[in-house]
């Protein structure tokens, strides 16, 4: 028998399970070098063993009751964290996911129902050359209208009547005052 | 191939472990409490070897301990706890070094002892018997094993520590340093080689 390198090494450490040991050590059995490094290993292990292994470790009471102290404080810190993180009830444990799905959906469904409005300028400057007559106007969102009154006028001839109007384009309110001009139809008290 | 632990492992000791481990895995402070002090020596000792410095390896300590009760839940029995516990003594060393940027002046390198391939027949083994620390106290031992020790890498010392101080198998120092059998067997190798070396130069300069 010829054993191989790794088998060897581990037999040198007594790293063998006991079938193969015995194999091994009928081989050595005539194989004076062998035997003779494997009792020099065994005497190194043995040596820096018994000088170096156990090392009593200074002050060990302080150690252990320092230890345990860190330990308890680790425990402790973990159990406050804890209650933070179950404070919620059961019940609310429950609902909550619930509520803030529905919350989600109604949100996106408003999303998408939900249309600018274009802005409306809310300043008319009304003028009335003629004496006596007070100048008035409403406004109807809904129908997006806006009525001017004019209190005090004489009445128009038939004639004066005119039927045209102009559209009313939606203007901004980041556009200059000057251009917001209103048009409305002149409607006879 | 099956690999033993050395000298036949202890199962009284193991199964001792597991049932403090079970029990503190349950938040049995007292069974941990026993726990530590069963294995505190043991890693303080290793721990102690390999940062040379009295005051690092009793915090270091403190850490490994603290993070194995952390660690605790995710610990399967079928692993041993010693060879886990040193696993995380091994995270808690190498940390600290790179923290340190620990460089050992007059290390020796791997390359001036480069060979291909290992030779069981030139195995490396200090030969105690033929040397005068066979008359040396114990302690006077300690310390030239300690200066030598420390003039050789991190991992050629840990290997050594793990091995021939601590008596780990070499599976369970692939398990602890996270490498292969054969990356172990060839770093002891070449870790006892050079404190052969520097050992033997320690006797003759006496």
């Amino acid at each position: 028998m010829n054993p191989d390198n790794q088998t060897l090494m581990l037999w040198l450490e007594d790293e063998l399970p006991e079938d193969l040991k015995q194999q091994i050590d009928a081989w050595a059995s005539d194989q004076p070098l062998w035997l003779e490094k494997r009792e020099s290993a065994r005497l190194w292990r043995g040596q820096l063993s018994q000088a170096m292994a156990e090392q009593e470790l200074p002050y060990g009471d302080f150690f252990q009751s320092q230890l345990m102290r860190t330990i308890e404080q680790g425990r402790a810190a973990s159990q406050r964290d804890v209650p933070a993180a179950v404070r919620v009830s059961p019940w609310r444990k429950f609902w909550l996911p619930a509520s803030v799905a529905a919350a989600m959906v109604l949100g996106f469904i408003g999303g998408t129902q939900w249309q600018e409005k274009p802005h409306r300028a809310k300043t008319l400057v009304t003028y009335t050359p003629e004496e006596g007559v007070k100048a008035e106007f409403f406004e109807t969102s809904p129908a997006e209208g806006t009525v001017i009154v004019l209190n005090g006028m004489a009445a128009l001839p038939d004639s004066f009547v005119s039927t045209e109007t102009t559209s009313h384009e939606p203007q901004h309110l980041n556009e200059p005052i000057e251009q917001k001009k209103e048009t409305a139809t002149l409607v006879a008290p | 191939m099956h690999v033993e632990p050395p000298f036949g492992g202890d199962g009284a000791e193991e199964t001792a472990d597991a049932v403090l481990v079970s029990r503190s895995q349950s938040g049995d402070m007292k069974a941990y409490d026993q726990l530590v002090l069963r294995h505190r020596n043991r890693i303080f000792a290793m721990i102690r070897n390999m940062t040379h410095h009295e005051a690092d390896a009793w915090d270091l300590t403190q850490d490994v301990f603290i993070k194995a009760w952390n660690a605790l839940g995710n610990f399967e029995a079928k692993a041993k706890f010693t060879t886990w516990l040193y696993r995380i003594a091994h995270n808690v060393v190498y940390d600290w070094n790179r923290r340190k940027k620990h460089d050992v002046v007059g290390e020796l390198h791997d390359e001036t002892l480069e060979n291909e391939r290992i030779d069981p027949a030139a195995i490396a083994i200090p030969h105690v018997g033929d040397s005068p620390d066979q008359k040396m106290a114990m302690g006077e031992l300690k310390k030239k094993i300690e200066a030598a020790l420390a003039k050789i890498s991190p991992e050629h010392r840990e290997i050594v520590i793990l091995k021939d101080v601590q008596g780990l198998a070499y599976k369970e120092i692939a398990d602890v340093m996270g490498c292969t059998i054969g990356t172990v067997m060839s770093r002891l190798f070449y870790a006892r080689q050079k404190l052969q070396t520097l050992l033997r130069d320690e006797y003759e300069s006496r």
